[in-house]
């Protein structure tokens, strides 16, 4: 019985990861701006690496190697994902990459102009 | 049901994997942007990351562990390097 709840969990771990990694692909090839990949490239492949990282915690956790290691690094890629994907998505902001044209809302100004000023926005 | 379900879907995980590790490859390739091009660094990492993870579930071994710290340590360290030199700046601003 036991087995069977820890087999459920990892098999639950590993279609989420696989989804969200499936998600992340798809909004790679298919968003129209710079903006829009970060979104599906940042968040979406933080939870599928967090699924894939506690369905083998639980997998090698269950079979006795130990899961301290699964969770430092799952801890670590839910620091610094985000992260990453904000210090890209303001470079390119403060370099005066454009947007999609059907983007409704710019809320620090049109993207471009402060680069113009020096980028000083922080 | 345990380790045939577990072996498959760890495997077709890996298949989904090696997908966006080709979808990070074409936006690398590809990108009209220099934004792009760090952006798809990122998602690459993350899917190598992923199928160091997966590999480990499908051969049974906790080595791979290691390798996916390394990697995620590795890659933020670059993304945010790139990030800064997209900006013009050094690494590091006093």
């Amino acid at each position: 019985m036991q087995a069977l709840i820890i087999d459920w969990i990892v098999v639950a771990g590993l279609v989420i990861g696989s989804f969200f990694l499936a998600v992340s692909a798809i909004g790679t090839l298919r968003m129209p701006d710079v903006y829009g990949r970060l979104h599906a490239i940042t968040k979406a492949s933080t939870l599928g690496l967090a699924g894939l990282l506690a369905a083998s915690a639980v997998f090698h956790g269950a079979a006795g190697r130990g899961f301290v290691a699964e969770a430092v690094a799952m801890w670590f890629v839910l620091m610094t994902n985000p992260v990453g994907g904000h210090m890209i998505a303001r470079s390119a902001y403060l370099v005066g990459v454009r947007m999609w044209e059907d983007s409704v809302l710019d809320e620090l100004g049109r993207a471009g102009e402060h680069a113009e000023m020096g980028h000083d926005i922080d | 049901m345990s380790p045939d379900v577990i072996n498959f879907l760890a495997r077709g995980a890996m298949f989904i994997a090696g997908l966006a590790v080709a979808a990070a490859l074409y936006r690398i390739i590809q990108g009209p942007t220099v934004a792009d091009r760090v952006a798809g660094a990122d998602l690459l990492s993350s899917s190598i990351m992923a199928i160091a993870i997966l590999a480990g579930i499908v051969l049974q071994t906790h080595a791979y562990v290691d390798v996916v710290m390394a990697m995620a340590i590795l890659g933020f360290f670059a993304t945010v390097a790139f990030a800064k030199y997209i900006l013009g700046g050094r690494p590091i601003d006093h």
